[in-house]
């Protein structure tokens, strides 16, 4: 920003040492309030969604591993009745 | 130098983008009182400053899932408090057409005022508030950002939708004006500021 020059030096050591400030104490609290209160609920949301994934996923499991089975049983089965046969 | 060390930055995005609310407050103390005093200083006026750096905030968590990995929370920020400093400008030039013929009936900040200008804590500091206060916005902001904030120009160009070069040169031209109002004499700076 500065050509080194010593006042160029001095101007960028002064702004760069301003006074940092800070909205009132009750504003700061309102905001992280709200924020935190936005995060909570992003979260049950997400969660939620984690649920039902979870539920649908164990029941498209049990509807695979009971379709697996009915195939298993009707193949034997038919083997079984060929051999009577 | 940043105010977060990059691979705490990149801790930190990573666990907001989760939802975790202690990277939230980490960030939230990190930035909050730079972001405040970005937004007086650009805006003059601490309740304007006081509403966008809520809205900011805000902006932040709702959009926290859709960050980058590799995102750097401080430019993204800057950016977004730019964003509505200028939306909330374009809203009040607006209204002030609409109201322009009609008696203003709500007290206006003196132009060229700074908020800050009181809580100096030396005459070079209010002298320098003063001036800052007084510099067209363009310029204001790109000294607030790189004298001020500390964001390299190559970063502040990014934040102001800029190339590098026209900030760079804009930059000069603000240091030039500047210094040259803090080598007056406090007394003309005095009845410079009315």
């Amino acid at each position: 920003m500065t050509t080194g020059e010593p006042q160029d030096r001095e101007l960028e050591a002064a702004l760069a040492s301003l006074a940092v400030h800070d909205p009132p104490a009750q504003r700061v609290d309102e905001i992280r309030a709200r924020c935190r209160s936005v995060l909570a609920r992003r979260q049950q949301t997400v969660e939620a969604r984690r649920r039902a994934i979870e539920l649908w996923r164990g029941r498209l499991e049990a509807a695979v591993a009971a379709g697996l089975g009915a195939l298993y049983l009707a193949g034997a089965a038919e083997r079984a009745l060929e051999l009577l046969r | 130098m940043p105010i977060v060390e990059r691979q705490i930055e990149l801790r930190l995005v990573a666990r907001l983008k989760d939802g975790d609310e202690a990277a939230f407050e980490a960030i939230y103390e990190a930035f909050r009182p730079r972001l405040f005093g970005f937004l007086v200083r650009l805006s003059r006026r601490r309740d304007v400053a006081e509403d966008l750096l809520e809205e900011t905030w805000l902006r932040l968590v709702a959009r926290a899932g859709e960050l980058r990995d590799d995102t750097h929370v401080g430019p993204w920020l800057y950016t977004v408090v730019r964003n509505l400093h200028s939306s909330w400008r374009r809203s009040r030039a607006l209204e002030a057409e609409r109201l322009a013929v009609l008696t203003p009936c709500w007290p206006e900040p003196a132009q060229g005022e700074s908020p800050f200008e009181a809580a100096a804590r030396s005459e070079t500091e209010r002298r320098l508030e003063g001036a800052l206060a007084r510099l067209p916005l363009r310029d204001r902001e790109v000294v607030l950002l790189v004298g001020v904030e500390g964001l390299t120009p190559a970063v502040a160009a990014t934040v102001c939708g800029v190339t590098p070069e026209a900030l760079r040169k804009r930059l000069q031209r603000t240091r030039e004006r500047l210094a040259a109002e803090m080598a007056e004499p406090a007394v003309s700076a005095r009845a410079k500021a009315g």
